[in-house]
């Protein structure tokens, strides 16, 4: 398990996360990412969604990963809810998600995130766990 | 994050531009120039933005300086209010030096109408717009681009919508580059893109984009308003919004491009975000044919967003939009690159890399959170503005003021044409919900006759008043440093937001 933040930025949004594990992580940091766009809608864990990601290391890969999340949001309205990931390293991640569609008039409507940028982007692995920091264009 | 406040050195060239020296950074290519005077910088100093105009320093092929407006703040790789203008032979181009939101832009509609007239219905008006123009988070446009359409859109931008009935033609003489950039590739997209893109033309979004309904409060310039067909009294109707999903994902995905183009072609950046290739690469030219299809898309969805606008008005006036004199005074946008002719002046090393000789060189602008000031006789001002110069348009916070500026011959000398894009932002979202906790922004703002409607439950928080800069304190540097000139001022009467 883990948690995560927002930390302050002047134009945009941070999110600052830790878990026990690298999964951990990356599941908080998209827990994060769903709280800007849907605030605290109930999402129900609905249908499911299967990925494959693949990065050069771990910041590159919870950029894919959260830009993958982010491009479903965008095109499908889907969020996840519940996360089934089987595999996790530094450089890939494979698993199922299962979530709900975004309904404008049913749901709480957030923030619109444009994009995860590149901007201090951090994963790193400390005594306690996996740290990582992400700021989101809004 | 906000305590890593600037701690450099920040030298005083004169009351309203202050450099940051070349020698404060190894990999610097040029100063840092900050158009600003003493009370704004106290709050730009206090971020991060100030060490991004000297990482944006850093882009190869930047001449002159790596610049920053007045309503300069903290953005990513780039700051928001950053100037980078490159050579375009030697150089390079940055995608995030112009922003996931590609050709994000204001244009502002006049209308024949007066405050007086329009105050009974204000509240009708706002509401119809608001239930009209499709705002917020997860919703779709009435537009949906065909396979067969995308392609058409992408190239002809404003032109496109126009053909299907958003508009009219005379629409497009008062759009920048008439509402269509040259040389947008269709090829250069991602089917991401597409799919991001393909129900999003004619929405507004959410964030810091917003419809405003406005009445003019000040006139500066007598002759520039009356060429532009603005008098004190009157109504205008403002518009900021930009690409959408279509135009991040371009962002996105040619950050991608040009993070390998940098270990392909030896480039180093302080910032992932600042990534570049050559503007004379395969990537480069990739990046350059897919942000004009997404700058196309934005005019697109400006001028649709305008005539959802018309059609609202007509609807709670019972007149067509032709006899309420809703006409386009100008379109600016303030994310972009441009390649544009640029005299480049000796610098003070002697017309080292860097600077020049005072001879004309084509220059890749990259504005972000920058309009164009182009002054009088150029020839990319529209016919009827030859004489005052091309509008700049400032919008204010949805509590105070928003500018119409013209363009300067000394904006050409100084900033490579370029001038503030809005107040910019001074607090942080986190801080402005906390601020506004146990309040309501909505109930204030109409106690001083102004109102707003959201969908977001934390959007008007994010976007009160006090979260930005005094765009009079903005407005009065850039047009005290010459930047562009000052013509009217508006008020807000109401404001839809995402």
């Amino acid at each position: 398990m883990g948690t995560y933040e927002f930390f302050e930025h002047t134009a945009d949004v941070g999110i600052r996360a830790h878990g026990a594990t690298l999964e951990a992580l990356f599941v908080c940091m998209v827990q994060g990412l769903i709280e800007l766009i849907a605030e605290d809608s109930v999402l129900k864990p609905q249908q499911a969604r299967s990925l494959q990601l693949s990065a050069d290391e771990a910041e590159s890969l919870l950029l894919t990963w959260m830009q993958e999340v982010l491009f479903w949001f965008s095109t499908e309205r889907f969020l996840p809810v519940t996360f089934e990931l089987d595999e996790v390293t530094q450089t890939s991640l494979r698993g199922t998600v299962r979530g709900d569609i975004f309904d404008p008039a049913r749901h709480v409507q957030g923030r619109e995130v444009k994009a995860i940028t590149r901007h201090l982007l951090q994963v790193r692995q400390e005594r306690d766990g996996w740290h990582g920091q992400v700021i989101v264009d809004i | 994050m906000k305590e890593r406040a600037w701690t450099g050195p920040l030298e005083k060239i004169d009351d309203y531009r202050w450099r940051i020296p070349q020698s404060y950074d190894r990999g610097m290519r040029v100063p840092g120039l900050v158009f600003a005077d003493e009370q704004l910088l106290a709050d730009i100093k206090a971020d991060q933005s100030l060490q991004q105009v000297a990482n944006m320093a850093y882009l190869p092929g930047i001449v002159k300086a790596s610049m920053a407006m007045p309503d300069i703040h903290w953005g990513y790789g780039a700051p928001i209010g950053g100037v980078a203008a490159i050579d375009a032979q030697e150089g390079v181009i940055s995608p995030g030096a112009i922003g996931f939101d590609i050709n994000c832009g204001v244009r502002l509609m006049t209308t024949n109408l007066t405050a007086e007239e329009v105050q009974p219905k204000l509240r009708t008006l706002i509401a119809a717009l608001f239930s009209d123009i499709p705002c917020g988070v997860g919703m779709s446009g009435a537009i949906r681009l065909s396979r067969k359409d995308a392609p058409r859109a992408m190239t002809q931008g404003s032109r496109w919508v126009i053909g299907q009935g958003h508009g009219v033609t005379a629409d497009l003489e008062h759009t920048e580059s008439q509402g269509c950039l040259e040389g947008a590739d269709p090829a250069a997209v991602s089917e991401r893109a597409l799919e991001r893109g393909h129900d999003q033309l004619g929405t507004l979004g959410s964030g810091n984009h917003f419809v405003e309904v406005q009445a003019v409060d000040q006139v500066f310039d007598e002759d520039g308003a009356e060429v532009l067909g603005v008098q004190a009294g009157q109504v205008t109707v403002m518009i900021h919004s930009g690409s959408r999903g279509f135009g991040y994902q371009v962002c996105d995905d040619y950050l991608d491009v040009a993070e390998r183009a940098m270990a392909k072609y030896g480039i180093t950046v302080p910032d992932r975000q600042l990534a570049c290739a050559p503007i004379d690469s395969e990537e480069g030219r990739g990046y350059l044919g897919a942000m004009r299809c997404a700058a196309n898309y934005a005019w697109a969805n400006r001028q649709c967003l305008m005539h959802l606008a018309r059609l609202t008005f007509e609807r709670v006036f019972e007149k067509s939009w032709e006899t309420l004199g809703m006409r386009l005074v100008y379109d600016v946008a303030h994310n972009i690159a441009k390649f544009e002719r640029h005299r480049i002046p000796a610098t003070e090393h002697g017309g080292s890399a860097s600077g020049g000789n005072g001879e004309e060189r084509m220059m890749c602008v990259h504005r972000k959170g920058a309009t164009r000031s182009f002054p009088p006789g150029h020839p990319e001002v529209p016919a009827d503005y030859q004489s005052i110069g091309q509008p700049v348009i400032i919008p204010g916070d949805m509590g105070r003021n928003s500018y119409v500026l013209v363009g300067t011959a000394k904006a050409m000398e100084e900033s490579f044409g370029s001038c503030c894009h809005g107040a910019g932002r001074v607090m942080s979202r986190t801080e402005s919900v906390r601020r506004a906790a146990g309040r309501s922004i909505e109930h204030e703002l109409e106690q001083q006759g102004i109102i707003v409607m959201g969908r977001g439950r934390k959007g008007i928080a994010e976007e009160q008043p006090s979260a930005y800069k005094d765009v009079n304190d903005v407005v009065r540097v850039v047009h005290n440093a010459g930047l562009a000139k000052r013509v009217v001022r508006m008020r807000p009467l109401g404001v839809i937001k995402g």
